[in-house]
C-alpha cells in the first residue's frame, strides 16, 4: 500500500473543516431572523407626527446605521460563497484522490478476498460522502444567495413605501378632520398594513428556507463525521487487517452507507417523475 | 277743469278726488284772483299727480336673506380663526443694584457682595382669543381657503411624487418576476438536459458492472475495466446530484417568484390607493376654489343688492318728494286764485321746494347712475368669475 497517498487522503480528510461554513451559515440566519431596526423607525414617525409635519418629509433613515447593517450582512454573505466554495473545491480534489486510490501494494493490484470488498465498498462510502457534502454544501449557498438578493430587493423598496404610508396618512387624517366635505373617504387607513404584510412576507418565506438550511447543515455535519469514521477504519483495516470488532464495525458503516445509497436513489427517481418529463408549465 | 280731466282718465280718479278736497279746503277761505301765470301750469301737474305706494318689502326680504348667509359665513371664519392680541403684562425681574464708583471698585475686587434688586419689567406676552364673527370680513374666506388650498395642494404633490415612486417599485418587482420565470425555465432545460445524461451514463454502466463482476483480478484488463467502472458511477452520482441540485433551483425559484408576485399585488394595490388619495385631494382642492369663487360672488351680490335697494328708496323718495311739491301746486290751482301776500308767501315756498326737488333730484340722479354703473361692473366681473358652485 502506498503510504504516500495514504497519509495524503488522511491529511486531507482529517483537516476537512467545515466549522467556518457552519458557523457563518448560523450567523446568517441569526442576522435574518433579528428584528429590523423597525422600533427606530416607529419612534422617528411619532416624532415628526408630534411636528405637524406638513411638508413633504424626506423621511430620514439613519443611512450610515443602516448602511453599516447592510454592508455586515454583505460580508456574511461573501463569507459564505468563499467558504462553500473552498469546500467544493476541496472535495472535489478529495473526490479526486479517492478516485486515483488503488487497492495495491508494491505497484500490483492486490486481491485480498476478505478486505477487497471492504475496499471498495468503504471507497464507495467515502466518495458519496464527500459528494454529498459538496452538494449540500453547494444548495444552501444557492438559498442563502437568492434569499439575500430577495431581502435586499425588499430593503430597497421599504424607505420608499414607508415615506408613501407616512404622507398618505397624514393627508387621510387631514380630509377626515373635514369629512362633512369628503364623505367618500371611506377607504381602509391601516398605517401598519405595509410593514405586516412585510413581516407577513419575510416570516412565510424565509421561515420555510431557514428549516431547509438548517436540514442541510445538519446533514453536511453528520456527513463529515461519517467520512472520518470510515476513514479511520479504512486506515486501521489497511495497516491491520480484518479483525472481528473490525467486522463489526464495518458491516454497520456499510448498512448505513447502503441506506443513504437507497435514499438518493429514491429521491432521483421522485424528482424525475415530478419534474424530468411533465410538460412545462412555466 | 276737474271734468275734463275726469273724462279723460279714469284711472286718476283718486287724484281728482284728492285734488278736489284740497281745492275746496281753500275755496273756503280767501280765493284771491287768478293769474293767468299760474293757470296755464295746472295742466301739466295735475295730470301726473299719480303714484302707488312703492312695495318695497319683497325686496327687503332678499337682503335680508342675503344678510343671513353672509352672517353665516362670518360666523364660520370666526370659528375657524383665532385673534392674536398682544398684552404688556408686568414681570417681576432680578437685576444687580448700580452702585457708584468706590462700590463697584470694591466689587470688582471681591470686598463687596454684589447684590440684586427687583425691578417690573413689562413683557409683551401675545395671547389667542376666540373671535366675533362681527370682526370679522367676508373677504377674508378667500385667504383662508387659499391658506388651505396651498398646504393641502403641497401635501398632495409630496404623495404624488412617492406615489409615482411607489409605481417605479412594482415596475422594478415586474422585471425581477420576469427574471425569475426565464431563469426557472433555464433550469428546467438543464434539468431535462442533466436527466439524459445520467440516463445515458446508467445505460453504459448496466453494460460494464455485469463485465466487471465477472472479471477475475488477475485479468490483464482489470484494472482498466475497474478503473472505466470506477469512473461511471462517480459520473452519474456528480450528474444525479446536479439533477438534485437543478430541482432545488427550480423548487426555490417558484416559492420566490409566487411570494414576489403577492407581494408586487400588494405593493400595486398600495399605489392604486394613493393614486385615489391624490385624485381626491385634486377634487377636493378645485371644490375648494369653487367655493371660494361662489363665496366671492356672494358677497358682490351682497353689495349689489343693497346698491339696488339703496336706489330704488331714492327714487322712491324723489317720487314722494315730487308728489308733494306737485300736490302743492295743485292746491293752488282754481280761478279763485289770486294774488295776495298769503299766496306770495305759499307761492315762493313753492317755488324754493322746487329748486330744493330739482337740486336733490340731481344729487339723487347721480347716485342712482354710480349705483348703477357699479352694479354693471360687478356684473361683468361676475360673468367672468362665475362657476357653478360644485359640491365638492
Amino acid at each position: 500500500m502506498d503510504n504516500e497517498i495514504i497519509g495524503q487522503l488522511s491529511e486531507t480528510i482529517n483537516n476537512f473543516n467545515i466549522n467556518q461554513f457552519v458557523s457563518d451559515v448560523d450567523r446568517c440566519i441569526q442576522a435574518w431572523n433579528a428584528p429590523d431596526s423597525d422600533k427606530k423607525t416607529d419612534e422617528k414617525l411619532s416624532f415628526f407626527k408630534k411636528l405637524g409635519f406638513s411638508r413633504k418629509p424626506r423621511f430620514p433613515l439613519d443611512k450610515e446605521k443602516d448602511g453599516i447593517l447592510r454592508s455586515a450582512q454583505n460580508d456574511i454573505a461573501e463569507a459564505i460563497e468563499r467558504e462553500s466554495d473552498a469546500i467544493c473545491s476541496r472535495a472535489a480534489l478529495l473526490l479526486k484522490y479517492l478516485g486515483e486510490f488503488r487497492f495495491v501494494r508494491n505497484g500490483h493490484p492486490e486481491s485480498d478476498e476478505k478486505i477487497l470488498p471492504y475496499f471498495r465498498k468503504i471507497k464507495q462510502q467515502q466518495q458519496t460522502l464527500v459528494s454529498e457534502i459538496s452538494d449540500e454544501t453547494e444548495m444552501i449557498r444557492n438559498i442563502i444567495m437568492q434569499s439575500e438578493q430577495m431581502r435586499n430587493l425588499v430593503k430597497s423598496h421599504s424607505e420608499r413605501l414607508q415615506q408613501t404610508a407616512f404622507m398618505l396618512g397624514i393627508i387621510q387624517e387631514r380630509l377626515a378632520r373635514r369629512s362633512s366635505a369628503m364623505p367618500v373617504l371611506l377607504l381602509p387607513s391601516d398605517k401598519n398594513e405595509i410593514k405586516n404584510t412585510h413581516q407577513a412576507y419575510h416570516d412565510d418565506l424565509f421561515k420555510d428556507s431557514c428549516n431547509e438550511i438548517e436540514q442541510r447543515k445538519q446533514k453536511i455535519i453528520a456527513g463529515v463525521r461519517e467520512l472520518k469514521d470510515g476513514w479511520n477504519l479504512l486506515e486501521k483495516l489497511l495497516k491491520k487487517g480484518c479483525g472481528r470488532s473490525m467486522r463489526k464495525k464495518l458491516d454497520m458503516l456499510m448498512n448505513r452507507h447502503d441506506l443513504r445509497v437507497s435514499e438518493f436513489q429514491k429521491q432521483v427517481a421522485e424528482c424525475r417523475e415530478r419534474y424530468g418529463f411533465t410538460a412545462a408549465e412555466f | 277743469m276737474t271734468d275734463h280731466n275726469r273724462a279723460e282718465s279714469g284711472s286718476l280718479m283718486n287724484a281728482d278726488e284728492k285734488l278736489d278736497s284740497i281745492i275746496s279746503k281753500y275755496g273756503a277761505q280767501s280765493r284771491p284772483a287768478a293769474s293767468t301765470a299760474y293757470r296755464h301750469l295746472a295742466t301739466p301737474y295735475s295730470r301726473t299727480v299719480q303714484s302707488d305706494s312703492f312695495k318695497a318689502e319683497s325686496l327687503q326680504k332678499v337682503v335680508d336673506e342675503i344678510k343671513v348667509i353672509e352672517d353665516g359665513i362670518k360666523a364660520i371664519i370666526a370659528s375657524r380663526t383665532k385673534k392674536i392680541v398682544e398684552e404688556k403684562v408686568p414681570v417681576q425681574k432680578q437685576r444687580p443694584a448700580e452702585y457708584n464708583a468706590f462700590d463697584k471698585m470694591l466689587v470688582s475686587v471681591g470686598l463687596k457682595k454684589q447684590q440684586m434688586e427687583t425691578y417690573t419689567d413689562y413683557e409683551i406676552v401675545r395671547k389667542e382669543l376666540p373671535r366675533n364673527p362681527d370682526e370679522v370680513l367676508v373677504g377674508e374666506f378667500r385667504s383662508m381657503i387659499e391658506d388651505y388650498i396651498r398646504s393641502l395642494k403641497g401635501l398632495n404633490e409630496g404623495l404624488r411624487e412617492t406615489v409615482i415612486e411607489v409605481d417605479s417599485i412594482v415596475k422594478n418587482l415586474t422585471q425581477v418576476s420576469d427574471s425569475f420565470t426565464d431563469q426557472i425555465h433555464s433550469d428546467r432545460r438543464a434539468y431535462d438536459a442533466q436527466i439524459k445524461y445520467s440516463k445515458e451514463i446508467e445505460t453504459q454502466l448496466r453494460e460494464i458492472i455485469p463485465i466487471h463482476e465477472n472479471m477475475s483480478p488477475i485479468h490483464e484488463r482489470y484494472a482498466e475495466v475497474e478503473k472505466i467502472r470506477d469512473h461511471l458511477e462517480m459520473a452519474l452520482r456528480e450528474s444525479q446530484g446536479m439533477e438534485l441540485k437543478y430541482k432545488t433551483n427550480i423548487d426555490m425559484g417558484v416559492k420566490y417568484q409566487s411570494a414576489l408576485k403577492s407581494y408586487r399585488t400588494l405593493i400595486h394595490d398600495f399605489k392604486e390607493r394613493g393614486d385615489i388619495h391624490v385624485n381626491m385631494v385634486d377634487k377636493f382642492a378645485e371644490g375648494a376654489s369653487h367655493m371660494k369663487i361662489a363665496v366671492d360672488n356672494v358677497s358682490q351680490i351682497c353689495s349689489g343688492v343693497a346698491k339696488v335697494t339703496q336706489s330704488m328708496i331714492m327714487i322712491v323718495e324723489s317720487i314722494d318728494d315730487g308728489n308733494r311739491v306737485l300736490g302743492r301746486y295743485a292746491a293752488l290751482i282754481g280761478d279763485q286764485i289770486s294774488s295776495s301776500p298769503q299766496w306770495e308767501m305759499e307761492y315762493s315756498a313753492l317755488k324754493e321746494a322746487e329748486v330744493a326737488y330739482h337740486k336733490n333730484e340731481e344729487v339723487r340722479l347721480k347716485q342712482i347712475e354710480d349705483n348703477r354703473q357699479e352694479i354693471e361692473k360687478l356684473a361683468t366681473r361676475g360673468t367672468e368669475k362665475l362657476l357653478p358652485p360644485s359640491a365638492a
